[in-house]
C-alpha cells in the first residue's frame, strides 16, 4: 500500500461507470481516461490512484491492502468473504440474486443431486447446505443462462436485473435469494492509518447518495 | 521458490523478534505457558460461536470423540489454568506457538503467535498495564502501528438489549464487524423498537462512537446510557489519557470481537500496509469451572507473521 497515496480500486463496467459519476465532486473526470486503455490514474493533486480492476477482484484488492478503498456489487463481496470493511451502501447498481431455470423445475428434492450453473459457487453452495439439497457445480464464468437451455445444468445462481435475458430465454426466477446494489469496501487497517481521508469520501458520497435517492 | 540461505535468514528473523518480545515479557514478569495442541469440539464451539465449524481442523481420536486442532490458546487458559488458580492468587503468562485453521480449498493455515495473558487482577490498572506493555512492544521494535480500543460489556449490553433471537444476535455483530452500518441502521428501522426508545437512540449513533476521548465523552453525553452500557463507556474512558497522549490508540465502541468470551475492554491493532490486525486481544474474565467464581483475566495475541512482514516493509 503507498503511504501518500489514497487507492481506489473500481470495477470495470457498468458499476465502474455508476462509480465514476457518483466521484465526479472528487475530481476523478479529469483524471481517469475512460476510453483509454490504462489501468491506473493518477491524482496527483488530491493524492489518489484509482485502478481499474475485474470486478471480482475488486474485494480482493481491498483486503489484502494493496487498494485501500473499493466500489463493489454486493454479489462480489458475499461470493469472495475476504475481512473487508462494508462502509457505505451506495444504491445503485441494483438487482437480485436468483434461482432459476425453466417454469416448474422443483428445486428441493433431497434424494436427487441438482446441477446448479453458476459464477458464484460460494454463494449458490452456502444457500443450498442451508437447505440440506445436494447439488453439482458447475462453475461458469458468462452465459450461465445457457445452463439449463442445453442440459449443463438444471439451474443458475446469478444475479437477475431486469428478468429480459432470463425471459428471451425461456427461463423463469425460481426463487430470489437476496437484493444487491454496489457497495463502497475499505481495508480495516485503512480505516484507521487513513481514517480522515476515508471518512471525507464517505461523506461524499453520502451526500451524492442522498440527493440521488 | 526461495533459496534455503533466504528461508534461514527469514527463519532467523523470526527467531530474533520473537527473542525480543520474550526477553521483553519476562523482564515484566511473565512466565511461559505451553498451551494444549487440541481442544474438545463441542466445548470449543459452544464458547466461540462466530468461529466457522468449517474452520476448524477437526480429528476423532479412538474413543470417536471430535477434538480441534488449538485455534487458539485463550480456550487452554480457561479450560488448563483458571481452574488449577487459587483464590486471590494472579499469574502472568506468555506462550509462543502455532495455531491452526482451515481456509478454502481445504488447505490448513498455521499462524506463529506470541501472546500474554494476566489472570487474576482485575481492574483498569491490569488494562492499563496491558496497553502499556503493548506500547514498548512496538517501541522496542521501532515499528509505526494504530491501536483501537473498544468495551465489549457495552456493546453486549446494546445488542443484548436490541435482541429478538439469537439469529438476529448473530446477524446483527455480523454487520457491526463489517462496520456495514446501512444495513444495521435498517435493520433498525425495520423492527419495531417502541418498547426501547433509549436503547435505539444509543443504536443510532453507534457508528459515531469511535476516536479520541473528548469526541466519545460529547457524544455519550448526549445519549440515554443504561447502567451496564455507562460502565462499559467509562470503563473505556479511564484509558482516555493513555489516548490522548498516543495519538496512535485510538477508541470505537462499535469494536467487536471474532470470539465471544470477552467482557470489558477488547483491542486490536493494525501496522501500516498490513490488511490483517497485527495484535488481538482483550479482557475476558472467565468462570472457574472448580469454584464457579469469575477470575479476572485479559490478554492478547501478536501474530507474528503479520509482525514479520511489517518489519520487512
Amino acid at each position: 500500500m503507498n503511504a501518500a497515496y489514497l487507492t481506489i480500486a473500481l470495477p470495470k463496467g457498468r458499476i465502474g461507470k455508476d462509480a465514476i459519476e457518483r466521484l465526479a465532486s472528487l475530481g476523478i473526470k479529469s483524471v481517469v481516461k475512460t476510453a483509454s486503455r490504462k489501468l491506473v490514474f493518477f491524482d496527483e493533486i488530491q493524492r489518489i490512484r484509482y485502478i481499474f480492476v475485474k470486478a471480482s477482484d475488486v474485494v480482493t484488492y481491498v483486503s489484502e491492502g494493496v487498494s485501500d478503498l473499493g466500489i463493489v456489487g454486493k454479489d462480489n463481496i458475499l461470493e469472495e468473504d475476504r475481512h473487508v470493511y462494508e462502509i457505505k451502501d451506495l444504491g445503485f447498481g441494483k438487482c437480485d440474486f436468483a434461482i432459476a431455470g425453466f417454469p416448474g423445475t422443483t428445486l428441493y428434492q433431497k434424494d436427487t443431486v441438482l446441477k446448479v450453473a453458476t459464477k458464484y459457487p460460494n454463494v449458490a453452495r452456502a444457500h443450498f447446505l442451508k437447505k440440506r439439497q445436494p447439488i453439482h457445480i458447475i462453475p461458469l464464468q458468462g452465459s450461465v443462462e445457457l445452463g439449463p437451455i442445453i442440459g449443463l445444468s438444471d439451474v443458475i445462481v446469478d444475479i437477475v436485473e431486469t428478468g429480459n435475458t432470463l425471459k428471451a430465454n425461456g427461463l423463469e426466477i425460481l426463487e430470489p435469494l437476496m437484493a444487491l446494489s454496489a457497495r463502497l469496501i475499505v481495508n480495516p487497517a485503512s480505516y484507521r492509518f487513513k481514517h480522515e481521508r476515508i471518512k471525507a469520501v464517505m461523506a461524499l458520497l453520502e451526500e451524492r447518495t442522498e440527493n440521488n435517492d | 521458490m526461495k533459496s534455503i540461505r533466504e528461508t534461514f535468514k527469514n527463519q532467523a528473523g523470526k527467531f530474533e523478534i520473537k527473542q525480543t518480545l520474550i526477553d521483553l515479557v519476562i523482564k515484566e514478569g511473565y512466565e511461559p505457558f505451553e498451551p494444549e495442541a487440541f481442544e474438545d469440539y463441542i466445548s470449543f464451539a459452544k464458547l466461540n460461536t462466530r468461529v466457522k465449524p468449517a474452520s476448524m481442523v477437526k480429528l476423532v481420536d479412538n474413543r470417536g470423540e471430535i477434538l480441534v486442532l488449538r485455534p487458539d490458546v485463550t480456550t487452554s487458559i480457561i479450560n488448563d489454568v483458571i481452574p488449577r488458580m487459587q483464590n486471590d492468587e494472579a499469574l502472568k503468562l506468555f506462550y509462543d506457538t502455532d495455531i491452526y485453521r482451515m481456509r478454502a480449498a481445504s488447505t490448513i493455515e498455521k499462524t506463529a503467535q506470541f501472546g500474554v495473558e494476566y489472570l487474576g487482577q482485575n481492574g483498569g490498572n491490569a488494562d492499563r498495564e496491558i496497553i502499556a506493555l503493548i506500547q514498548s512492544i512496538f517501541a522496542c521494535l521501532k515499528l509505526d502501528y494504530v491501536l483501537e480500543i473498544g468495551n465489549q460489556t457495552f456493546l453486549d449490553a446494546l445488542i443484548g438489549g436490541l435482541r429478538k433471537t439469537d439469529a438476529e444476535v448473530k446477524q446483527m455483530k455480523a454487520w457491526i464487524m463489517r462496520k456495514n452500518k446501512d444495513r444495521f441502521l435498517r435493520y433498525l428501522a425495520e423492527r419495531s423498537l417502541q418498547e426501547d426508545n433509549a436503547l435505539h437512540a444509543v443504536a443510532l449513533r453507534l457508528f459515531d462512537l469511535e476516536g479520541k476521548q473528548q469526541r466519545l465523552r460529547d457524544i455519550l453525553e448526549t445519549l440515554p446510557l443504561n447502567k451496564t452500557m455507562r460502565r462499559g463507556a467509562d470503563t473505556l474512558l479511564t484509558l482516555g489519557d493513555l489516548s490522548d497522549k498516543d495519538e496512535r490508540i485510538t477508541f470505537d465502541l462499535a469494536l467487536l470481537s471474532e470470539y465471544d468470551y470477552y467482557q470489558g475492554i477488547v483491542f486490536q491493532g493494525y501496522l501500516p500496509g498490513q490488511s490483517k490486525p497485527v495484535i488481538k486481544g482483550g479482557r475476558y474474565n472467565p468462570v472457574n469451572k472448580k469454584t464457579s467464581k469469575r477470575v479476572a483475566a485479559i490478554g492478547f495475541t501478536i501474530d507474528l507473521d503479520v509482525l514479520m512482514a511489517g518489519e520487512g516493509q
